[in-house]
């Protein structure tokens, strides 16, 4: 009888065996390998570089099929993992001025100096399925022809420094100098109110959905703010870092980014004319729909500082920031599944008692 | 600087950090939950002198490059600071009010006045002050009451007087804002937070 | 460098994340009650499942303690025993279900039956720090109102309770008072278990990792229930004994038997109900 309030250790065994089992799945379908996960599920690698905060497409591809091809635990499996790092030191800023493009596109001007790239992307794609991609094809050679070799320039104008330079929109702000670190909401917890590099943090780890979420309604009228898509620049980005003992800043590598610089409206204030202001995104990988419903979201965050009203759940910094985390609220929507039989039994307790004493008043009324 | 004194601040850190430090940290937490009693603690350190080993147990165990450390004049000669730079990885800083940890001598009290005891909303941002005691003077016996003390709390640190202690007692009366101190003698650490009230015989 | 069977540091933090988590620690015991921030690390278990409390343990284990976890007061409780394993393997430590044995008790919704003696920790693990959370969500809000010790809505709230039902209706994560300064949160364990933080001769500390916070009652802290005089704060109560070892005035889980309906109650502090059942069989020999 008392077995029944037990756990049991084997139980929980048996349940961890039996999810390596389905993992594997049917063992006469070839087993996938992280590298395979790389190289044809680079999406999923890139959304959880990106929200795992960790670049390492290696390790991405490992925890993605360590999941099930669950996302969001993959995601975590990388979290936790970045826990037991050490951490070294900030690099210096990326620049992406200097990014070696891969796409590269802006909705607000039809031609641009340094170009259109389309690059690889799902737009204009027909979203038929494609019963092709069921066989298996031998590697073919047609890829390298359509990428040609035409070699694009080191150094491509951002778009929004056009109109920078006709006063039209706000210069970009810089917060800090490259002499101070960066906040890091990894090291010290969430404050508010937040400044707009940590709320950027906030927002490049944040759940792709819930920002997607955010940004579409600032777009359906919750602090409507109405972007363009200025520029969107997907590529490898240098990242250097200056070692205490050497005093210089060294290349230690190469990381591709995506970036978004939003086009918003603005209606001027007292002090201000009218003229465009910027919202911002950037993360880990290619993850356009991440960066520019960061971008969009990013700007709806800067009612404060712009004077307007604050009307919308997107404009809403404390609510925002402290629900982006997809780690976090899987873990605590999903703790509701731990066992609460003490609290449960607690209200038990008080809903009889309640139950009693309605019953007696009940009865004395009458 | 010539290679004998450069190695004798690169040695004498812990053998097994992890544990080790382990080991210390738990002498602190419960010299702070249980204020004015000795948690006797030995340790194998070697610091350059005149760092005492209990004080830079306590100070490679808490210290690091996320918290600015401010040191006695005593202390800054250069072996000293080498060791602390070289196991801490921590900066000195010159200004008081900028140190999350101030290390000093009970023969030479600071100005207290100088360190951050926090804000009202965040408490928390305040400095310790880490007292290296190296048994010499007198001893004035005190009594502490409040958290961590199940009635009082006799308690006395050979060289520190009721100069000290008063300071010590208009600390408390500033709570939830305040200093926290941690007493390093030659046999183990005690600890005086500033939510323990402080009785001198003279009010006692 | 230590490094355990499975490759990580000892007890998987890195020593830089365990100093951070340290410091904040003395200072949650310095000011008895308070939130100290603390920047909580992802750990391999997922937030909301005891985080909080395993990077609070991780930081305070020595490798002589002796460790149990509990949760509902049960050591084998799925979640418990994933901690507990958790700790085996990557800090070597004993484990015990033996609470007079543990010198580091990691707990979730409970307090132990049997009386904490001075040189135990209890770990708490607590799912939302703040006491006044449910009653303004704002965190910019929540601090101004501690710092201005301005703690009316909170009593507000809990006599609406008394004039809507007669009662105070909080059962669990009952809100005290600290050393007459901090409203605290006692993590959601029963009502019941709230006088036991009154004056414990144990350290109490508690571990909220996804909202960030760690905050700590020192031996001896005079812990008080918010109620009125007119109301006085009282506990659960049960009528009948536990149907398995027969102690009266344990906390009691309530068990259902059957389709029917048919319930027995019983210890919800497995150890206490185990070693009930052996003083009762040493008694009758």
């Amino acid at each position: 009888m008392y077995v029944a309030v037990k756990g049991g250790e084997k139980a929980i065994r048996n349940a961890h065996a039996l999810f390596d089992e389905k993992r594997r799945g049917d063992v006469s379908v070839p087993e996938i390998t992280p590298d395979q996960i790389r190289e044809q599920l680079s999406f999923s690698v890139d959304r959880v570089m990106s929200e795992g905060s960790l670049y390492d497409p290696d390790l991405s591809a490992l925890a993605i099929k360590q999941a099930r091809g669950d996302l969001i635990e993959a995601i975590f499996l990388i979290r936790a993992s970045r826990t037991t790092l050490p951490r070294y030191g900030s690099s210096k800023p990326l620049d992406t001025s200097k990014m070696k493009v891969e796409r590269r596109i802006s909705a607000t001007y039809k031609d641009i100096p340094g170009g259109q790239i389309l690059g690889a992307t799902f737009d204009y794609q027909h979203r038929l399925l494609d019963f092709s991609l069921a066989e298996q094809k031998l590697p073919s050679e047609s890829v390298d022809e359509i990428q040609g070799d035409e070699v694009l320039d080191d150094k491509i104008p951002r778009v929004l420094d056009i109109l920078n330079n006709e006063g039209l929109i706000e210069p970009a702000s810089m917060e800090s100098d490259e002499s101070t670190p960066p906040p890091d909401l990894t090291r010290d917890p969430l404050d508010f109110p937040a400044t707009r590099s940590l709320r950027l943090q906030n927002l490049a780890r944040a759940d792709e959905g819930f920002l997607l979420a955010l940004g579409y309604s600032t777009q359906r009228g919750y602090a409507r703010n109405h972007g363009f898509a200025g520029e969107i620049r997907i590529g490898a980005v240098a990242v250097e870092f200056a070692p205490e003992e050497l005093g210089f800043p060294i290349e230690i590598g190469e990381i591709i980014v995506s970036e978004c610089e939003m086009i918003n409206q603005f209606k001027g204030s007292k002090s201000a004319p009218p003229q465009f202001t910027r919202g911002y995104g950037l993360a880990f990988g290619q993850v356009e729909r991440k960066v520019m419903s960061m971008a969009l979201v990013d700007r709806a965050l800067r009612a404060d500082e712009l004077g307007e009203e604050k009307i919308a759940p997107a404009q809403d910094e404390e609510f925002v920031l402290s629900h982006s985390d997809n780690v976090k609220a899987t873990g605590f929507v999903e703790h509701l599944k731990l066992p609460h039989y003490v609290d449960f039994q607690a209200e038990l307790e008080l809903v009889r008692k309640m139950r009693a004493t309605s019953q007696v008043m009940k009865e004395a009324a009458e | 600087m010539d290679d004998l004194t450069n190695k004798a601040s690169l040695d004498g850190g812990f053998d097994d950090i992890p544990t080790e430090s382990a080991g210390v940290f738990r002498a602190v937490l419960d010299a702070m939950s249980h204020p004015g009693t000795m948690q006797n603690q030995s340790t194998n350190l070697h610091p350059p002198a005149p760092l005492s080993p209990t004080c830079a147990a306590v100070i490679l165990t808490l210290v690091d490059n996320d918290t600015p450390l401010w040191l006695a004049p005593e202390l800054m000669g250069g072996n000293v600071v080498q060791y602390l730079k070289f196991h801490t990885g921590a900066a000195l800083v010159e200004n008081a009010s900028d140190a999350a940890f101030a290390v000093f001598l009970a023969s030479d009290i600071p100005d207290l006045n100088q360190f951050q005891t926090g804000t009202a909303e965040y408490p928390d941002r305040s400095a310790t002050m880490i007292i290296q005691i190296d048994g010499h003077g007198d001893a004035l016996p005190i009594n502490l009451t409040g958290p961590g003390i199940e009635y009082k709390q006799e308690f006395s640190v050979p060289g520190l007087d009721g100069k000290f202690w008063r300071k010590v007692r208009s600390n408390n009366s500033k709570f939830p804002l305040g200093l926290d101190f941690v007493f390093c003698l030659p046999e183990g650490i005690a600890a005086c937070p500033r939510s323990s009230a402080v009785m001198l015989e003279e009010t006692v | 460098m230590n490094v355990s069977s499975t490759g990580y540091n000892f007890a998987y933090l890195n020593e830089q994340t365990k100093r951070m988590i340290r410091r904040a620690l003395l200072k949650a015991v310095a000011i008895p009650g308070y939130q100290v921030p603390f920047a909580s690390r992802e750990m391999p278990m997922p937030y909301g499942w005891g985080t909080g409390g395993v990077q609070v343990t991780a930081s305070i284990l020595k490798p002589d303690d002796v460790l149990k976890v509990i949760d509902q007061g049960a050591d084998d409780t799925t979640n418990a025993v994933s901690i507990r394993d958790f700790f085996k393997k990557t800090a070597g430590i004993a484990t015990t279900e033996v609470t007079k044995d543990a010198t580091i008790i990691q707990t979730r919704h409970r307090i132990p039956e049997r009386e904490l003696e001075a040189n135990q920790i209890l770990v708490f693990q607590v799912p939302i720090p703040e006491p006044l959370r449910f009653l303004e969500p704002r965190e910019t809000e929540t601090r101004k109102m501690h710092a201005l010790e301005e703690y009316g809505l909170m009593h507000v709230k809990l006599y609406e309770d008394i004039s809507r039902n007669g009662q105070i209706a909080t059962t669990y994560a009952y809100p005290v008072l600290v050393e007459d300064r901090y409203v605290m949160d006692p993590s959601p364990v029963p009502k019941f278990d709230n006088p036991k933080m009154h004056e414990m001769a144990a350290l109490q500390l508690f571990g909220a990792g996804r909202e960030m916070r760690i905050y700590a009652l020192p031996p001896f802290t005079r812990v008080k229930s918010l109620d009125f005089e007119d109301h006085p704060f009282e506990v659960q109560k049960w009528d009948e004994p536990c149907a398995i070892c027969g102690t009266i005035g344990s906390y009691l889980d309530e068990v259902i038997l059957d389709n029917s309906g048919n319930r027995m109650f019983c210890c919800s502090d497995t150890d206490h109900c185990r070693s009930e059942l052996e003083n009762a069989a040493e008694a009758a020999q």
